[in-house]
């Protein structure tokens, strides 16, 4: 099941909730309640993860060799250790790094048809 | 008494999504229900406090909704994996449990139990069970069956009671079986290699039972190991792709 010498692009494109645990992980490990918290805040609370989606999303991201599980614990003393943590894998960056260009060459398309605003513009 | 009021609140409704958690299969029940609980009451606690019970209402639907539509996922899938679907691409550890007893013994019993599979793999995230019993069979059975038995009495001493122990000891039987009629490898490294290279190219394989009928792949490979040297291994990959091409 681990993809890790598949093309990151193979995966691509990736699923809503996969990409944003993905962001979501992008600058450190969290646990599945920190997830869901960054998630609310990059969204501007419009994608609440319910537990179900977001665990089912971690096991298929363990799978796919995307994420894995990590030792370190930011804050034992203020910790419950039952939780556990999560932090993106190499391959898991290229992906998400693939799939963010991927978007990119979307957005840029776009704006090119008149879709979107460049960014700066004045109005 | 707000307070107490709400601590009941929270108590009533964490208990009542973990019973609802029943729900999921066993196997990714005994993964990350634990986790989900800790999830669903950190999350009634915040919202109660930000929103009061309207919001817990809100969260309550929510998580209701994502509870049938992530539970039927889950269980499609895990349908899918118990009739083999998911299972299609690994032929040759299909290939491997039908020629060796042991490794197909021990799939066999991780299919007739799947509740013990993350038991046995809590050292191996994010494996199938045939991946297992595969890994069991090369790490322990062939050419250090003791390994796995002494893997799988750990693993009962920690679980005395049950039908975990149960399970574990017919493993046990299995490892003291092959233990006690197998003798170590005489070049484990050379058979070891060949045997990944082996697992790693189906068609050579096939080449190579279609020349050698009725004889066991460990067998097979312990024949090529026995007249090769470690340094040539790489050598004759190349030769037998070569006639897989053909």
């Amino acid at each position: 099941m681990d993809n890790q010498n598949d093309p990151p692009e193979s995966l691509l494109p990736l699923k809503r909730a996969v990409f944003h645990i993905m962001l979501a992980l992008a600058d450190g490990e969290r646990h599945g309640y920190g997830i869901m918290q960054e998630v609310l805040a990059l969204t501007n609370g419009k994608l609440r993860l319910g537990p179900g989606t977001l665990y089912g999303s971690i096991k298929r991201m363990l799978e796919d060799g995307l994420i894995e599980e990590s030792d370190k614990r930011p804050d034992p003393e203020m910790d419950d250790e039952r939780r556990r943590y999560y932090r993106l894998t190499d391959f898991g960056h290229r992906v998400a790094a693939a799939e963010a260009q991927r978007l990119s060459q979307l957005v840029d398309a776009a704006r090119a048809r008149r879709l979107l605003e460049n960014p700066g513009a004045v109005t | 008494m707000v307070i107490l009021n709400r601590d009941r609140l929270l108590t009533v409704l964490s208990q009542s999504y973990q019973l609802m958690l029943g729900a999921y299969p066993l196997t990714f029940r005994e993964q990350y229900s634990q986790e989900m609980a800790l999830y669903f009451r950190d999350s009634c606690r915040d919202i109660y406090e930000r929103q009061g019970v309207r919001g817990l209402l809100w969260l309550m639907f929510h998580t209701l909704g994502d509870l049938i539509v992530s539970a039927c996922r889950e269980r499609y899938r895990h349908w899918r994996c118990l009739t083999g679907g998911e299972r299609e691409s690994y032929i040759m550890n299909n290939q491997f449990a039908a020629e060796h007893p042991f490794g197909e013994r021990v799939t066999q019993v991780l299919e007739e139990e799947p509740a013990y599979y993350p038991l046995l793999v809590s050292m191996q995230p994010s494996r199938m069970v045939a991946e297992v019993a595969e890994s069991i069979a090369l790490d322990g059975d062939p050419t250090d069956p003791q390994t796995a038995l002494l893997l799988f009495q750990e693993l009962a001493q920690e679980n005395p009671d049950g039908p975990v122990a149960d399970w574990l000891a017919t493993l046990c039987d299995a490892a003291r079986r092959i233990y006690s009629s197998e003798r170590p490898n005489r070049s484990m490294e050379i058979t070891e290699r060949y045997l990944y290279q082996l697992y790693a190219n189906p068609k050579l394989f096939e080449l190579i039972a279609a020349e050698e009928v009725g004889y066991r792949l460990l067998n097979i490979v312990e024949c090529l190991a026995l007249e090769g040297t470690v340094d040539e291994v790489d050598e004759m990959m190349e030769l037998m792709q070569k006639l897989a091409a053909k």
